[in-house]
């Protein structure tokens, strides 16, 4: 055995493809610890990000170098004449009547524009009506509240806590004095444009609160310290995708299913392919031809257009509801890939059958089973290994092809269907979002390759015929 | 090795003069082939007799340029008629004296014929190859040998799978007599038949020598098969020369200790009740670290200490014969 | 003690009906190296397998001390295959390869169950090895059939025959691949086991010579049938069927002078072929007669101990 281990560990092949294999299995089994978002296809696990936002460390390139991450902040007001500190978060201020108090909080900016702009803060007004607060940012007017709503004027509660959120993404010219003033033609476009219109680029920006008391008397104002928030276009390890998901969240469950399918595949395909193969080869006559038989049929099937028509099948029937689909799929395919297996073992053991030492063990005087056990199967291994390394790749590839289509598994992340997702929006946009492309294509590939030279390193190790001439 | 032998030559046809061909491993090299020297003579026959490893199949293969991709010739000089084969173009060498001044005759009959070809058309291809006559005439003289080798004509026109294994080797030896070569290898060329195909293919072989005056260089592990057969014999062990010398000489007064081992181990049936059957004890050296000395001593009854120690010297005994062996020089 | 009675085993392939033995009655007796003889193609090899019950033949019995081996069934067939062994021409492919020698050697006695412990194992194994003349015996059980040679791996096939400590040893062409220095040790064995041992076997070659040096007994098989059997020097000195003395004297002497007799065989180049009705050799026979393309001739004794089937005699 330890021949064995040190032939192989000498092989180059091998060692790439234990790594690669390992490493994917590290990131599967790590996979809750890697990220928090475990399926980014559920709509409250996306937008952790502005839609194709390219990984963090892309920024080295110069291209995607101002683009900016997610950023969150609390401002804090600069100090001005009637605004006191009540206490770290709140600031009261009072305004002359007629008067008018402007606080103002800088943002240090160091990008280009965001994706989008939230504010947010705790407004407690005067009892009075006598008043009007506005909002500017990079001196233009995107919010007014007061207590008389007139549009484009938001309504506040008079001398009660308002909270108040501005939103770039749902502003209208019902909401927002900024939208009103743009031509007729831009209005729809508001949304999108906001980010650019006040922080177009790298500087100092700054968010101006302003209290206008139209009274005749002062009156007071709380205002909590505003929250900044903006979703960037640089997050995490592999950026998002169209919905603003993690892939790297994707692409860590993707691996996931893929290695849990190559897992199932290979026990069925050792199973059911091994099993099948040395019973038709052993026993042979009646049995053989039965098996050999079912072995053609399941051969024969064409896989995918099947799979297909299932599918479809199961999904207008309603199956599916009672049944996992993916769990449906995964089944469908392994079960689809035995049969290389069960013709090539059945071929191997007829040959072996036929050779002289086996005859030399059945004139020692050994029974069936120990024949079987003892001088067949072992000589076997190399090739069923070698069968696991053409049939994994093979079923790792249809299951993503299925997905790649759109017919098979939509639900959750696999690495074939984000391959299909980014396929489908690749058109528009962000042109080709290679962080989303790569890592599932390159995954599939690096995956294949593995199990590929893991058995053909298997199967140079393991096959006796090797060691006669050495 | 001393260049003494070829003083024997009369009329050289090919000369192997101090040949070392070693094969390439992870460890170091197999000295298959290692410094052996030995000539043919115009319509002679040369025996090279030798066990499995002995490095008899990788001279023919140097002969031939068709050495394995690990195998290198580390010196020496196979020289037919006066040029250096090795030192040749391979283009050339394949076109101007492969088949058509030296022809081969393989032990696996099958291997050299296509099955898939009719044997005339194998036949054909390897005349309009090498000479520019024209169909009809390379017909003509295809029907012609096939004949002179005992195949009716009819089954040229049969695929080589239809043939016996007797048939099969006339065909090859037909197939080398095409071009009309001034030398034959045949290595092992009847081993795999049974001894009356064999003892016919003997004959046939010998009387084409004979008549045709070609010279023919007859590898085979079976010593006997040359007492009938060859003018010459060479005796090599673990990649070395060991005997050399006219065929009576040899096996009349075999000298090496390991030539005599060999003659006392083939079964004779004349004298089966007086001689007893002779095994040479222990097995051929690992040629990769061959022992110090003479390569036969581990096994050799006569060794003496100086056989461990130093390579004996090529000499010459007595007439055409030659041995390498420390006992022999001694005397 | 085992003696084959009017074996037949016919190979269907395709249309053609290939008569593998024709009727063939052969029998071994104790302490007897019996020698069958014959080119390829004779049945020689169907026969070794069918006498030890590795191949069914369509008719005839095969008796292994009066019992007919082919209705064995349990603990007397698995007392047959300890006691009945066989060695195959190709020590390669008659191991299996991934095995070391050690276990190669100790499977007939696990399948047996002979040995108590392991130690009681490895002393019967270690013996056998020295046995057979592979010494040190240690580093031979260690190794991997591919790191020896020929010879030593025929040695170790033998030495799993005899680890059963069997009476009976049908040995299928032994020598034919081994190197002619180490034929006569190998040999020298087989001598020794019936010498020593009392073990009966059938030595299966193409090559008579070697016969002449260990055989007590030979049979001459021609196409599926016997054609002439009798002690080894009433065969051999008094060839009498025209194939036998072709292939004695196809036998080439190991010396010069004897040139004359390996080339005045007389053989007839098969011109037609056989009848389906005739004696089997006639097409190749110098001496044939027109009764020999009617007739198959029979088995008949021509001393007591020497019996040939052709019409000359």
């Amino acid at each position: 055995m330890n021949k064995v281990i040190r032939d192989l560990l000498s092989r180059k092949t091998f060692i790439f493809s234990i790594v690669v294999i390992l490493f994917f299995a590290a990131i599967a089994l790590l996979a809750p610890v890697l990220t928090s978002y475990n399926n980014p296809y559920q709509v409250s696990q996306q937008f952790v990000a502005a839609p194709y936002a390219v990984p963090a460390w892309a920024t080295i390139f110069p291209q995607y170098h101002d683009l900016p991450p997610d950023v969150r902040l609390t401002l804090t007001p600069v100090s001005a004449s009637g605004v006191t500190p009540v206490n770290s978060s709140f600031v009261k201020i009072t305004v002359p009547a007629g008067g008018e108090v402007n606080v103002s909080y800088p943002i240090r900016w160091n990008w280009s524009s965001p994706y989008n702009v939230i504010l947010s803060f705790i407004l407690v007004p005067p009892a009075t009506s006598d008043f009007n607060v506005n909002l500017y940012m990079n001196n233009i007017n995107i919010m007014e509240l007061s207590p008389v709503p007139i549009p484009p004027a938001v309504s506040v509660t008079l001398g009660k806590p308002n909270s108040i959120t501005f939103s770039s993404q749902t502003i209208n010219p019902s909401n927002s004095p900024y939208v009103n003033s743009l031509p007729f033609q831009d209005q729809p476009l508001a949304s999108l444009e906001f980010p650019k219109a006040v922080l177009p680029r790298p500087g100092m920006y700054y968010l101006v609160i302003s209290l206008q008391n139209t009274g005749n008397s002062p009156e007071t104002f709380l205002l909590s310290n505003p929250h900044y928030t903006s979703l960037g276009y640089a997050y995490g390890r592999l950026g998002t995708d169209d919905n603003g998901g993690s892939v790297f969240s994707e692409f860590v469950y993707g691996a996931r299913f893929d290695l849990y399918l190559a897992l199932v595949a290979s026990v069925l395909i050792i199973g059911i392919g091994l099993i099948i193969g040395l019973l038709a080869g052993y026993v042979g006559g009646f049995t053989d031809l039965t098996l050999n038989a079912l072995t053609d049929f399941f051969l024969l099937i064409p896989g995918l257009p099947l799979l297909i028509v299932l599918i479809s099948i199961f999904d207008l029937t309603g199956v599916i509801v009672n049944v996992n689909k993916a769990v449906l799929i995964l089944l469908i395919i392994s079960f689809l890939s035995w049969p290389g297996t069960a013709k090539i073992i059945r071929g191997q053991t007829l040959s072996l059958r036929s050779r002289t030492f086996v005859e030399a063990s059945r004139a020692l005087g050994e029974g069936k089973l120990r024949i079987l056990f003892r001088h067949i199967v072992p000589n076997l291994m190399g090739i069923l290994f070698a069968q696991l390394a053409y049939d994994v790749p093979g079923v790792i590839l249809a299951e993503s092809g299925l997905d790649f289509l759109g017919l098979g598994i939509i639900g959750f992340p696999t690495w074939g269907n984000m391959l299909g997702f980014a396929t489908n929006d690749l058109s528009f946009a962000n042109g080709f979002a290679w962080w989303w492309v790569l890592p599932p294509g390159i995954g599939i590939i690096l995956l294949s390759t593995a199990f590929y030279y893991f058995g053909t390193a298997m199967l140079d190790v393991l096959s006796p015929y090797k060691l006669r001439g050495e | 090795m001393s260049e003494v032998i070829f003083e024997e030559s009369t009329d050289t046809l090919l000369e192997v003069n101090s040949l070392k061909t070693y094969y390439t491993t992870k460890t170091g090299y197999v000295k298959a082939v290692d410094d052996v020297s030995l000539f043919l003579d115009r319509s002679k026959v040369l025996g090279v007799a030798g066990e499995s490893g002995c490095g008899k199949s990788t001279l023919v293969t140097t002969i031939f340029r068709v050495m394995p991709r690990n195998a290198r010739v580390m010196g020496g000089e196979v020289k037919f008629k006066g040029q250096d084969l090795l030192k040749m173009d391979l283009k050339t060498f394949r076109k101007e004296i492969v088949w058509k001044d030296i022809a081969y005759i393989p032990q696996a009959s099958m291997d050299v014929l296509d099955p898939v070809y009719k044997v005339k058309d194998q036949m054909l291809e390897t005349i309009l190859a090498h000479e520019d006559v024209s169909r009809a005439e390379a017909m003509e003289r295809i029907f012609r040998t096939l004949e002179s080798v005992g195949v009716p004509q009819e089954k040229a026109d049969m695929f080589p799978h239809e043939l016996s294994g007797g048939q099969r080797q006339r065909v090859v030896i037909a197939m080398a007599l095409l071009l009309n070569p001034s030398m034959i290898v045949s290595d092992e060329a009847t081993t795999a038949l049974d001894v009356i195909t064999q003892a016919k293919i003997l004959e046939l072989m010998k009387s084409l020598q004979e008549s045709r005056k070609f010279s023919m260089m007859f590898v085979t592990h079976d010593l006997s098969l040359l007492a009938n057969v060859s003018d010459s014999i060479a005796i090599m062990y673990a990649g070395k020369l060991v005997e050399f010398g006219d065929v009576e000489k040899v096996f009349s007064n075999p000298l090496h200790p390991y030539t005599q081992l060999l003659i006392k181990a083939i079964p004779d049936l004349r004298v089966r009740k007086q001689k007893k059957l002779v095994a040479i004890p222990g097995f051929p050296p690992d040629l990769e670290n061959p022992p110090k000395g003479c390569r036969f001593a581990p096994r050799c009854p006569l060794a003496m200490p100086v056989c461990s120690e130093k390579e004996p010297e090529f000499s010459k005994v007595e007439g055409f014969h030659y041995v390498a062996c420390h006992a022999v020089n001694k005397k | 003690m085992i003696e084959g009675k009017d074996l037949r085993v016919y190979f269907k392939s395709r249309d053609i009906v290939v008569k593998a033995l024709d009727g063939v009655n052969v029998s071994v007796k104790d302490r007897e190296i019996v020698g069958i003889v014959g080119e390829s193609g004779s049945g020689k090899t169907t026969l070794g397998r069918t006498i030890l019950n590795l191949q069914k033949p369509l008719s005839g019995e095969v008796l292994w001390n009066g019992k007919n081996v082919f209705k064995l069934k349990g603990k007397e067939e698995k007392e047959f295959r300890r006691q009945n062994q066989i060695i195959y021409q190709n020590p390669y492919e008659a191991v299996d390869i991934r095995l070391k020698v050690y276990d190669i050697v100790a499977e007939g006695l696990r399948v047996h169950n002979i040995p108590k412990d392991k130690e009681e194992e490895s002393k019967i194994v270690m013996e056998t090895l020295r046995d057979v003349g592979l010494t040190p015996e240690d580093e031979y059980a260690k190794s991997l059939p591919n790191q020896l040679s020929g010879g030593q791996l025929q040695r170790v096939a033998i030495a799993r025959a005899l680890v059963l400590n069997p009476s009976f040893i049908v040995a299928d062409e032994p020598v034919s691949m081994l190197d002619m220095s180490i034929r006569a040790g190998v040999l020298d064995i087989f001598k020794r086991l019936r010498d020593e041992r009392g073990i009966s076997i059938m030595m299966i070659t193409h090559d008579i010579s070697t016969l002449g040096y260990v055989a007590d007994r030979i049979y001459v098989m021609y196409q599926g049938k016997v054609i002439e059997h009798g002690s080894t020097d009433a065969v051999l000195d008094k060839p009498l069927h025209p194939y036998t003395q072709a292939l004695i004297s196809a036998v080439p002497i190991p010396d010069p002078s004897g040139r004359t007799s390996l080339f005045s065989i007389k053989v007839k180049e098969e011109m037609e072929p056989y009848n389906g009705k005739g004696c089997r050799y006639y097409p190749r026979c110098p001496f044939a007669m027109a009764s020999c393309r009617e007739k198959e001739p029979n088995l008949s004794g021509v001393s007591s101990d020497h019996y040939v089937a052709c019409f000359l005699y």
